[in-house]
């Protein structure tokens, strides 16, 4: 029997990574053409380190997409782990110290989370949506008779943690793509990763085959709070300075790029590549607005536009493997009819 | 305080009859919740009543009531989506879009009920885009309405800064202050929905179609119902509700604002839980949604007579939204 051939990407399952890149590509092409300020070292730099932390929070999303959660805490955690190191660098602890400390936050939040969700099996949305507004009202008391800029003035030894940069490239975004790397080794080529796809696909069949789905559920929704909490602990070192406003509204964003790069709320579906491309696509669109000094609430259409075509493409893309025929799925059965006719 | 609201109390089984299968309980529960959350919501309007004197005020009840009855507006369809396994995050983006668009319409010196009556058809096109694009493709309606969310926020702003912070008209001003028997007529017409709800979910065929939708899609379209037809009326009434909401709070702050419904979306998901809905279909009330309404705003502004931070109030919302949730959840698992 002739084995069919089936293209590299289908085969690794990165259609869709592959088409996202792909278009984050061609708006980086256009933009150096088009704008001088693009290639800038300054815009390069900027950009870079805007990447970086939005990358680390959609590392430990994506997890949770593979299993068919998500966590709409993130951008408020990343907030939180940030003040923390602020506050403990101020009252006088050394940086390893401090960085623990909004580690602790993170990783305690994320327990939080897991403990609710896989504990209690509450659903998640409402569990990280409720902790989102818990966390930020935590700021919002921390932060109340602070100055409008928070935390700032803080020792060298921890700056230069978030602005360490070699030949052009910023430490924190080789960090990011290293730790983007690992995880999708991981993901390929462990049983750890696979696991993770089982559970999300077919929670079911995963539990017959002995996979532990509360315990992962758990260490999932921790690692999650974790490298939120990593990415704000990286992002305050890099402005130096910790405020109420960090990671504001961030949680939409990476899960718009994590579905836009290939999950699904559904789980099952998903790769870190994919994460990687499209938190590049998001925020080459949000670099391309600024330069092209394009007000943001457009960007807002174009992002909320985007991610409606993506998930009305995917589900048209559900439907045809369904082997619906196009007539059906579009609701035009004459169209249809005319179509099997000639069959 | 919200988390004991979900007991189950009442063997009322009017409502029994067409839970096919699922939750046990989703029957039995219907309406069921409503007396010990007035209760509660009683409770907290007399231990404010009580110890704080400004809460008494006629002033005061007056300004949460409004308040309440514009939100109620939004939730009116929001609740009904809700019943049938569905959500639409999109309300708290439609309410700015709608008002702010009859506000600019009017200050283009455009007749008065042709601009509302545009704003609306906008809402009704959007709601009705959402409905079919979930029907015909079978999204996610979470996923979908996130997307629209994003995208109808972005042009009701485009169309805010537009106006800068010009004031609306005078005639759309006074809209909000429309009285009637010496009340807003917004407090008025929830309690006249109020009063519909109640016979609309105690005798309507409708009603029990929806919650069957809700609790078994397949199983209620081999039952003939009409599955498409009912979400895509229910997705264009949230819509519209929550723009007419929108028309008045636009009227009642007077001028275009970008924060308008910010984050509503949240509240209606939490006052419509509290107030009996499942994120899991088949359950809901619009009786229960208004009290939870109430609840919520009672809290608030007994927070601010307490002298508690208002920054802290979020805090509060989402304590008291995974509280319900995580009570249900629980009460559910331990019947079903």
């Amino acid at each position: 029997m002739a084995r069919r051939n089936i293209p590299f990407l289908r085969a690794q399952r990165l259609e869709q990574e592959a088409l996202t890149l792909g278009i984050a590509a061609l708006i980086a092409l256009a933009l150096a053409i088009w704008t001088s300020a693009f290639l800038n070292g300054n815009n390069l730099a900027s950009l870079q380190t805007a990447i970086a932390p939005n990358l680390i929070v959609a590392t430990g999303m994506m997890t949770l997409f593979l299993i068919g959660r998500f966590d709409l805490s993130v951008g408020a955690v990343m907030g939180l782990a940030g003040i923390a190191t602020a506050w403990a660098l101020g009252a006088g602890a050394s940086t390893p110290l401090a960085c623990l400390a909004g580690l602790a936050v993170g990783l305690g939040i994320g327990a939080l989370n897991g403990l609710f969700v896989a504990g209690l099996g509450i659903n998640h949305l409402i569990v990280t949506l409720g902790v989102l507004y818990m966390t930020r009202g935590i700021i919002e008391v921390v932060m109340s008779g602070q100055k409008l800029a928070g935390f700032t003035g803080f020792p060298e030894g921890f700056t230069a943690l978030g602005r360490f940069e070699a030949g052009g490239l910023q430490g924190m975004f080789i960090g990011a793509v290293i730790l983007l790397l690992l995880m999708e080794l991981m993901f390929r080529a462990t049983g750890t990763g696979r696991n993770l796809l089982f559970l999300g696909g077919n929670p079911d069949a995963a539990r017959t085959i002995g996979i532990r789905r509360r315990r992962v559920e758990f260490l999932c929704f921790v690692v999650s709070g974790g490298l939120a909490a990593v990415a704000g602990i990286l992002a305050t070192s890099r402005v130096g300075m910790a405020n109420r406003y960090m990671g504001e509204g961030l949680e939409m964003q990476i899960f718009i790029a994590c579905l836009i790069g290939g999950g699904s709320i559904a789980g099952g579906k998903g790769s870190y590549v994919g994460a990687f491309a499209g938190v590049l696509f998001i925020s080459l669109l949000t670099n391309a607005f600024n330069l092209l000094s394009v007000p943001s609430e457009w960007q807002s259409i174009v992002v909320g536009g985007v991610l409606v075509l993506v998930v009305i493409a995917d589900a048209i893309m559900t439907l045809r493997k369904q082997n619906r025929s196009w007539g059906s799925i579009l609701g035009i059965s004459r169209f249809d009819r005319i179509l099997r006719a000639k069959r | 305080m919200g988390s004991t609201n979900q007991t189950v109390t009442s063997t009322d089984h009017h409502a029994g009859g067409t839970a096919a299968s699922g939750r046990g309980d989703a029957g039995r529960s219907f309406g069921g919740n409503v007396l010990p959350l007035s209760a509660i919501v009683a409770l907290v309007a007399i231990v404010l009543f009580a110890t704080q004197p400004n809460f008494g005020t006629a002033s005061n009840i007056n300004s949460i009531l409004f308040q309440t009855s514009i939100e109620f507006l939004a939730i009116l369809g929001f609740t009904y989506v809700m019943v049938m396994r569905e959500i639409d995050l999109s309300v708290g983006s439609v309410f700015a879009l709608t008002g702010t668009l009859m506000g600019a319409l009017l200050v283009d010196d455009w007749n008065f009920w042709l601009a509302g009556g545009i704003a609306l058809a906008v809402a009704a096109g959007i709601g009705f885009c959402q409905g079919f694009l979930v029907v015909r493709f079978g999204i996610n309606s979470l996923m979908l309405t996130i997307g629209s969310l994003l995208l109808i926020r972005g042009c009701s702003n485009v169309i805010a800064n537009d106006l800068g912070g010009r004031t609306y008209p005078r005639e759309f001003r006074s809209l909000a202050r429309t009285d009637l028997f010496d009340i807003r007529i917004t407090i008025v017409f929830m309690a006249v929905c109020v009063l519909i709800a109640w016979g609309f979910q105690k005798r309507s065929a409708l009603f029990r179609k929806m919650c069957f939708i809700g609790e078994n899609m397949r199983s209620a379209q081999v039952h003939g119902i009409r599955v498409g037809r009912i979400k895509i009326a229910a997705f264009m009434a949230s819509a519209v509700t929550a723009g007419l909401g929108g028309i008045f709070t636009a009227s009642r702050i007077t001028h275009a604002d970008v924060r308008m419904g910010l984050g509503l979306e949240f509240v209606m998901v939490t006052a419509a839980i509290i107030g009996g809905a499942s994120l899991y279909g088949g359950r809901g009330d619009l009786r229960g949604s208004a009290l939870g309404l109430l609840l919520l705003a009672l809290v608030l502004n007994g927070m601010i007579m307490f002298d508690i931070e208002p920054v802290f109030q979020q805090f509060v919302i989402g304590a008291l939204l995974i509280a319900t949730v995580t009570f249900d959840t629980l009460v559910n698992r331990r019947n079903g």
